[in-house]
């Protein structure tokens, strides 16, 4: 028990070591729509994700693929971290509107 | 509506209710919980257990709790619970009230692995039953679509008919993410007991077994547990269930 405890903590304590020099990439949604509907991110790499909500009404940035799920009120914007990917195609969508989808493909 | 201040109102007044708090957990078996915490979601949720056993001593032993919670903040999300409990020789009776919180204390993804912290007290209902004081690590990490939530915590109980140190608890959960409306995977379980009672594995309770997860309809998201018995002291399995229906307001 003490060992996973230290274990523990020695995750807590190495996971404060944040990646330095992610690429940001910006997504907007504007009349519910995410633009641009696909975004392309480099594979492998940590990507800081920012999510600007161009519209009066709130958002809900959720994707099941990348495990996020987080609310962007009308006019502001978040950051959304993710990554490193796999390349391949991951899904995201306004959970408060959902016409509003996107795609972000890791190459 | 997320500008609205009706909702963090409703929450001051939930918060406002900590000594009304909680009750004690006579399984091992129980949530295995995110780090990550929503804003503006409000969450209505049940969670239930049974237990199977040949001896009836340890069969049909019965938790449920009925829940709402709400995200405050982006880093908090406290929920009030009411507990129940069956237990051989008494039928299903309230057994206490839980104020919990959980603190998300790092945005998802910054870090390597994603930590949080939950604290939840309970207010026994009956006055032989001893309030308990419950802390938990919860630490998140996904790897392609692979996803690991582990909680390591403990239980301390206070006031009538308390035990000394507390029980510790170390619970896994492992996921594929194959679909939003069914995600395999597995649990496993471990209550270690009281540090100064130093018991033996047969006498820890320790449970693993296969889980489903997913989202049923839109907001309406499940899991569900049968998980095994491999220590002397657990029951031969365990069922569990949870419900939760998220709104935004």
């Amino acid at each position: 028990m003490k060992a996973a405890l230290v274990s523990a903590m020695w995750v807590l304590v190495t996971s404060v070591c944040e990646a330095a020099g992610s690429p940001e990439f910006v997504v907007t949604l504007q009349n519910h729509q995410f633009s641009p509907p696909e975004l392309i991110v480099p594979a492998r790499q940590k990507v800081k994700l920012i999510v600007k909500n161009l519209d009066p009404t709130a958002a809900e940035f959720e994707s099941y693929e990348l495990v996020r799920e987080k609310v962007v009120e009308g006019r502001s914007e978040i950051v959304v971290y993710i990554g490193p990917l796999a390349p391949g195609s991951y899904h995201y969508y306004d959970d408060l509107h959902h016409d509003a989808k996107g795609v972000i493909t890791s190459k | 509506m997320m500008g609205s201040t009706a909702p963090n109102r409703l929450a001051v007044v939930a918060l406002g209710l900590p000594l009304l708090a909680s009750t004690q957990s006579t399984l091992a078996v129980d949530k295995i919980y995110s780090p990550q915490v929503v804003r503006g979601e409000w969450e209505l949720e049940y969670f239930g257990i049974r237990t199977f056993a040949s001896d009836p001593s340890n069969d049909n032993l019965q938790e449920h709790e009925i829940s709402i919670g709400y995200g405050v903040t982006d880093w908090w999300w406290p929920e009030l619970y009411t507990l129940l409990e069956r237990t051989p020789d008494q039928s299903l009776r309230t057994t206490g009230v839980q104020l919990e919180s959980r603190f998300q204390l790092a945005p998802a993804g910054k870090y390597w692995v994603d930590p949080g912290l939950l604290v939840a007290f309970t207010r026994a209902t009956h006055s032989d039953d001893p309030d308990t004081l419950e802390v938990k690590i919860l630490l998140e990490k996904l790897s392609g679509r692979i996803l690991n939530r582990v909680n390591i915590g403990g239980e301390q109980e206070f006031g009538r008919n308390a035990h000394g140190a507390p029980d510790r608890v170390i619970l896994w959960s492992t996921r594929y993410l194959l679909d939003p409306r069914f995600t395999p995977g597995f649990e496993i379980q471990s209550d270690f007991g009281r540090a100064n009672e130093a018991p033996t594995f047969n006498e820890q309770e320790h449970y693993v077994g296969p889980a489903a997860y997913g989202e049923l309809v839109p907001h309406l998201k499940y899991e569900a547990a049968y998980l095994f018995g491999i220590s002397r002291a657990a029951s031969h399995g365990a069922l569990r269930l949870l419900i939760e229906y998220e709104a935004f307001f």
